[in-house]
């Protein structure tokens, strides 16, 4: 808890820029809907939309850039320096990125579906909104999907699981350039190699699931993230308790 | 001082190697209880690598370092308190901070004592640290690393970039902690400055160990201070540093 709540710390000043960013957007969304100003609505729901994904996709990364800052600048000794061993370390800040994610997430799905309410009692199209909705999931996957609350709940549930692989996986390739090529100058092209090649690997096992259930063939691109998710940790902590020097 | 062969701290054929430069050469070294290493030789000899093996941070190439037998850990660095000659606080911090992080990490902390040596050091809590000079930095770091009640304490040049007086309360400090029974390990180049606290000294140079003597001895037996000596090893053989 005590390194999670550092992690927290070292990583707090994007997510208050992303509140501050996301607060204007939602003030001119409000201010164009009461308004019934058109332009500013579109406005706010484009920046709305931008904001979101960019604040959930640097919320993610964050933590990455943490980590190579932790393990390439003398401020890593603060933290290798405290008597925890590297499956506490790296468990923290994969924890605090899951958790982000999670709140950040469910925040901004929050404020969707609270701003989406308000513009579709207005304008009567919450059937609509489904329905693209459906059709977007549609396009992604090779099966049929009928949205349900339940199945809504197990795609939200694939979603963070395949993102906190792509976050060990992206600890990983850090974390090996850093231990066994220090020095070497091929050392980060070979990390992003790396990186790339366990990516494309993952996401084919994960497309391996045979035609079924909507439910079932997002349980198993889960489960599929999962295992790696944790063999990757598994590595990359055996690797920064073996070898890594800061 | 105690004068008993209580060995604490040792490495056996320790190396380090960085791509093609060696660090560390095959270095043998038993440290004991109780004593104040002066730890000495030019920049690029091995004295911050092997210090930073010592404290878990750096990783041995070949060879053992074992703290009570123990092979260093993540254990072991409950037991042992590093200061590093670069600055290391997150630049978020205030002193403040820092003193709650160490207190949060380690048992071994004293937020009375780190206040204490605030005062001594002339510093405030509510300083920033990324806004503070090189030597008001020396001196935090020192009183942090100080503050902890650890059986091992490796400073690293702590007397680099502070003035006299703060010199004087940092030698202080030092002093205090030797009535412990701690293991004291001190580079530094301002040799003469050793002289006045420690009680023995390891020279090293291109990464091996040159000598280990205690500082007494050395003038009984050669008739030679820790500062002519150093001469002797290293003026000769284009060491990089005057002393």
């Amino acid at each position: 808890m005590k390194l999670m709540k550092y992690e927290l710390r070292k990583t707090w000043f994007p997510k208050v820029i992303a509140l501050l960013l996301t607060a204007v957007a939602e003030v001119i969304f409000l201010i164009g809907f009461a308004m019934k100003k058109d332009n500013m609505l579109m406005t706010g729901i484009l920046m709305l939309t931008l904001v979101t994904f960019f604040a959930l996709f640097y919320i993610g990364l964050d933590s990455l850039l943490v980590l190579n800052k932790d393990l390439n600048t003398k401020q890593g000794y603060m933290l290798f320096m405290t008597p925890r061993n590297s499956f506490s370390i790296l468990g923290a800040k994969i924890l605090e990125n899951g958790v982000s994610i999670l709140l950040g997430g469910v925040f901004y799905l929050a404020l969707a579906a609270l701003d989406i309410s308000l513009v579709a009692d207005k304008l009567q199209i919450q059937q609509s909104l489904v329905d693209m909705l459906e059709q977007m999931l549609n396009s992604m996957s090779p099966i049929k999907v009928e949205l349900s609350f339940r199945l809504f709940a197990i795609i939200v549930l694939t979603v963070l699981v395949s993102w906190l692989s792509t976050i060990v996986v992206g600890a990983f390739a850090i974390i090996l350039s850093s231990t066994l090529f220090t020095g070497k100058n091929w050392n980060l092209i070979l990390s992003v190699v790396i990186y790339f090649a366990v990516s494309f690997l993952m996401s084919y096992l994960a497309g391996k699931m045979p035609s079924g259930a909507a439910d079932r063939y997002f349980l198993f691109r889960s489960l599929v993230y999962l295992a790696f998710a944790a063999v990757f940790y598994v590595l990359s902590c055996v690797l920064m308790e073996k070898k890594l020097s800061v | 001082m105690r004068s008993g062969k209580d060995i604490m701290l040792s490495s056996r054929d320790l190396t380090k190697k960085y791509a093609s430069v060696t660090a560390v050469d095959h270095v043998t070294l038993d440290l004991e209880a109780g004593h104040i290493y002066a730890m000495l030789g030019p920049n690029g000899s091995g004295k911050t690598t092997w210090m930073k093996m010592a404290a878990g941070l750096v990783k041995p190439t070949s060879g053992a370092i074992e703290l009570d037998g123990r092979t260093i850990s993540p254990d072991t660095k409950r037991d042992v308190a590093y200061m590093s000659t670069e600055p290391y606080f997150y630049s978020w911090m205030t002193v403040k901070n820092v003193g709650k992080y160490y207190k949060d990490f380690f048992d071994d902390f004293s937020i009375e004592k780190y206040r204490h040596l605030l005062d001594r050091m002339e510093l405030t809590e509510a300083m920033k640290t990324k806004n503070l000079s090189t030597g008001m930095m020396a001196k935090l770091k020192i009183a942090v690393t100080m503050a902890r009640n650890a059986r091992v304490i490796m400073l690293d040049e702590p007397l680099n970039g502070i003035d006299l007086i703060a010199r004087d309360a940092i030698v202080k400090s030092i002093l205090e902690v030797a009535e412990r029974d701690t293991l004291l390990l001190v580079s530094s180049h301002m040799v003469e400055e050793l002289e006045t606290f420690a009680d023995r000294a390891v020279f090293m140079k291109h990464g091996k160990l040159i000598l280990t003597t205690g500082i007494r001895e050395l003038s009984d037996r050669e008739g030679k201070t820790i500062v002519e000596k150093y001469r002797e090893i290293y003026g000769h053989t284009g060491g990089d540093e005057s002393k």
